[in-house]
């Protein structure tokens, strides 16, 4: 099944994202990306595929919930994770192909948040760690919340990337980049904010750490 | 013949030449620039720095000439809540060692010099700290350099260890390794790689919880009348950014030291087998400054044995004190006799079983203490249920049970504050005004908050996740199945253990209870 107009893209991308069906993007006159056709099922492929970066998350939750909870407790989490990923899926889905300028533009964008000093508070975020509840529907409360939390997050860190990626004329290879930079990214340990390229420098000192919230002047309490 | 490492009261005198020696060397160390890697203050820095707090406390100011980066590279390096505790503390503890030798001897001193440990756990006495540490001058009437007035103990003098804070229980732990979640702790700590964070578990071994962070509170304290939960109110052994700086610190970690050799030694302990321990971290090694200007790279083998080259060392006493069995005093309790059964040692122990831990109970999320308070534990009927079909079954056997019941823990998780001198005692159901020392037999273990600051900061290696304390409740739960109670919940209690604790504040992410073994 393809369809090739842009308003039914979100339907078609349920459809797809339901029968697993490559589809084609839908691609408003003939362009620069006219013989590029990315689907809702690379989008799919690619959610599975950062699936492993979650197995920390997935592993402390896991030790923290009842034995009978623990499916539950994952499945709450997962399921949180993924409603932010698969709205920026629709909204890639239903977006027109843009002009090469509005790629080099957008290019360059993606460039300056991987570098920007907001960013690497959100990557510090993406490791606290909530308190998540035993009993009751608080359980599924706090292990959603987590979950949503967590996507949001990786929402904002990678999908602006992978938005991109989607848009190249190689999109799966561009895609699957994005993806295990993501993983070498996650790994790192936190560290202040600031202005400098991804993955490069060494982690902080513990000292170092500590003065991003330096300690209050004695002088002024 | 390896140096000897002695007792500090056995030497004698106040100022009997050891201390005297030491006295000499240390001042010796801090007249030597903080660029030198053999100075004072480096060596204290290699466990913990920070300028700011350096600058308020008198260290140092904005003249202070700093290390070329490949030497601040040998700062911050010390290793808390880990199984590399124990062996980097005791290469740090040797080249500390080596450099004040070399500085006695230079002195015309002793050429075996060795430094002196100090045993708080012996008597009743040697709980109050050394008198040549308190005094503010030598003998000859100079400046006394192994005098800190940055040492507030519980604010009364001299400075005393309450008796709960010297126990030697963490002897008992079979294995070195902390289990999966911590579970049990171990005598050493978790696997962790050097710099290990948010994702990883971070709890105190044993013996790093109790004496070891429990002894820096209670020796480093808060200034008496100030705010705890403020850093600039804080003793120098209170936080492990100061702790170093205080001349007590190293006798400290001799005894540290000293009881993981004993621990080694005792039947049926080893240390890890594991490359990860023996070669680790992979992710950056352990350096020490030397007396002749080397750098000295180690792992955790090369320090496994303290009488082999190049440590060369050993203490005086290196007997493992009695205590009773952990296991034998628990199926005695369980049989209904106050005396270890004979024979008991044949009980397998749960920990050697293996298996999962299970949470088997939580507090209701966040937890915030201040001062005394009480959190209430909701248990989960299905593992209790399996709980106590275990614990009828051994108590069923009367001494006879071949194998331990289910062991159960209380995990206090994620604690995060600024109040590092505190220590709490954490209770179990017992009245909520009751007195707590009439309740001794409730007491789960001792919450000390050192070095609770690094472990909050947002952007920090921990990544402001704080961290987990484990305590064993099995000889409390198997009291309260013996006395028909149903389990449904257990109330837990945190009693500040002193004066200086009473006004600090900090929280938990939550409290769990975890059974292991069926
Ligand atoms: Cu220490």
């Amino acid at each position: 099944m393809a369809l090739s107009d842009a308003r039914h893209a979100p339907v078609a991308a349920i459809v797809a994202l339901c029968s697993g069906t490559e589809i084609a993007w839908p691609v408003p006159g003939a362009g620069a990306a006219a013989g590029h056709r990315p689907g809702a099922l690379a989008w799919l492929i690619m959610l599975l595929a950062m699936a492993p970066l979650l197995r920390i998350e997935v592993g402390l939750l896991w030790a923290a919930a009842l034995p009978r909870r623990r499916l539950t407790a994952v499945a709450a989490f997962a399921g949180a994770y993924a409603a932010p990923w698969l709205a920026l899926g629709f909204a890639a889905l239903a977006a027109p192909a843009p002009a090469p300028v509005a790629l080099a533009a957008g290019g360059a964008l993606v460039v300056a948040w991987s570098c920007a000093p907001l960013r690497q508070h959100c990557l510090n975020a993406c490791h606290a760690r909530p308190s998540v509840r035993a009993f009751g529907p608080a359980m599924l409360a706090d292990a959603g919340r987590w979950g949503l939390r967590t996507g949001a997050l990786c929402t904002a860190l990678c999908g602006p990337a992978m938005f991109l990626a989607t848009r190249l004329p190689y999109h799966l290879p561009a895609m699957a980049a994005v993806v295990l930079l993501a993983a070498a990214e996650r790994r790192r340990p936190p560290r202040p904010p600031a202005w400098r390229l991804p993955l490069t420098g060494r982690p902080p000192l513990p000292w170092e750490a500590r003065i991003i919230s330096p300690p209050p002047n004695p002088a002024q309490t | 013949m390896p140096f000897v490492r002695k007792e500090i009261r056995s030497l004698g005198a106040t100022w009997n030449d050891t201390t005297l020696w030491y006295a000499t060397a240390v001042g010796k160390l801090k007249e030597r620039s903080f660029t030198d890697p053999t100075s004072w203050w480096f060596l204290a820095a290699i466990h913990g720095f920070h300028p700011v707090v350096w600058t308020e406390f008198g260290f140092m100011d904005d003249q202070t000439p700093m290390p070329t980066p490949d030497r601040l590279a040998l700062w911050s390096q010390c290793q808390h809540q880990t199984w590399y505790f124990l062996p980097w503390h005791r290469g740090y503890l040797y080249a500390f060692e080596e450099i004040v030798r070399s500085v006695v001897v230079a002195e015309g001193g002793p050429a075996d010099w060795a430094l002196p440990y100090w045993n708080y756990s012996k008597d009743a006495a040697a709980r109050v700290l050394p008198e040549a540490f308190a005094e503010a001058t030598l003998p000859d009437g100079s400046d006394n350099p192994l005098f800190v007035p940055r040492r507030y103990g519980d604010g009364t003098l001299p400075i005393t260890i309450p008796p709960f804070s010297v126990s030697l229980q963490a002897l008992n732990a079979s294995t070195y390794t902390g289990g999966d979640d911590d579970i049990p702790p171990g005598f050493g700590g978790p696997e962790t790689p050097f710099h290990h964070g948010p994702e990883i578990q971070t709890a105190n071994g044993a013996v790093e919880s109790l004496p070891h962070n429990v002894i820096h509170g209670d020796v480093g304290g808060a200034e008496p009348g100030t705010d705890p939960n403020q850093w600039f109110n804080l003793g120098l052994m209170s936080m492990p950014i100061t702790a170093g700086l205080d001349p007590i610190f190293w006798l400290h970690h001799a005894n540290i030291d000293r009881l993981w050799t004993i621990w080694s030694a005792m039947p049926g302990h080893a240390d890890p087998t594991d490359g990860d321990w023996l070669d680790g971290p992979a992710d950056r090694g352990f350096a020490m400054p030397l007396s002749d200007g080397t750098t000295w790279q180690f792992t955790a083998s090369a320090v496994t044995d303290t009488r082999a080259q190049p440590l060369d060392y050993c203490y005086d006493d290196e007997t493992p004190p009695v205590l009773p069995s952990r296991v034998a005093t628990r199926m005695a309790g369980l049989a209904g006799r106050a005396v270890a059964p004979a024979g008991a040692g044949a009980v397998r122990e749960v920990e050697m079983a293996g298996g999962d831990p299970e949470l088997i109970g939580a507090s209701d999320g966040e937890v915030r203490v201040a001062g005394r308070t009480r959190a209430e534990v909701k248990l989960d009927e299905a593992g209790v249920g399996t709980l106590r079909t275990s614990l009828a079954r051994a108590a069923a056997a009367g001494g006879g049970a071949a194998e331990e019941p289910a062991r159960v823990f209380l995990k206090v998780e994620g604690v995060r504050g600024t109040a590092d001198a505190a220590v709490y005692h954490v209770f179990v159901d017992i009245p909520p005004n009751a007195d707590p020392a009439d309740y001794p037999e409730r007491l789960a273990g001792a919450l000390s908050l050192f070095g609770v600051s690094d472990a909050s900061a947002a952007g920090g290696p921990h990544a402001g996740n704080g961290f987990n304390q484990v305590f064993e409740i099995s000889g409390i739960v198997d009291a309260l199945h013996l006395s028909g109670d149903d389990l449904a919940r257990l109330d837990v209690q945190f009693v500040p253990s002193n004066k200086a604790s009473e006004a600090s504040n900090f929280a938990i992410r939550r409290i769990s209870v975890f059974k292991l073994g069926e």
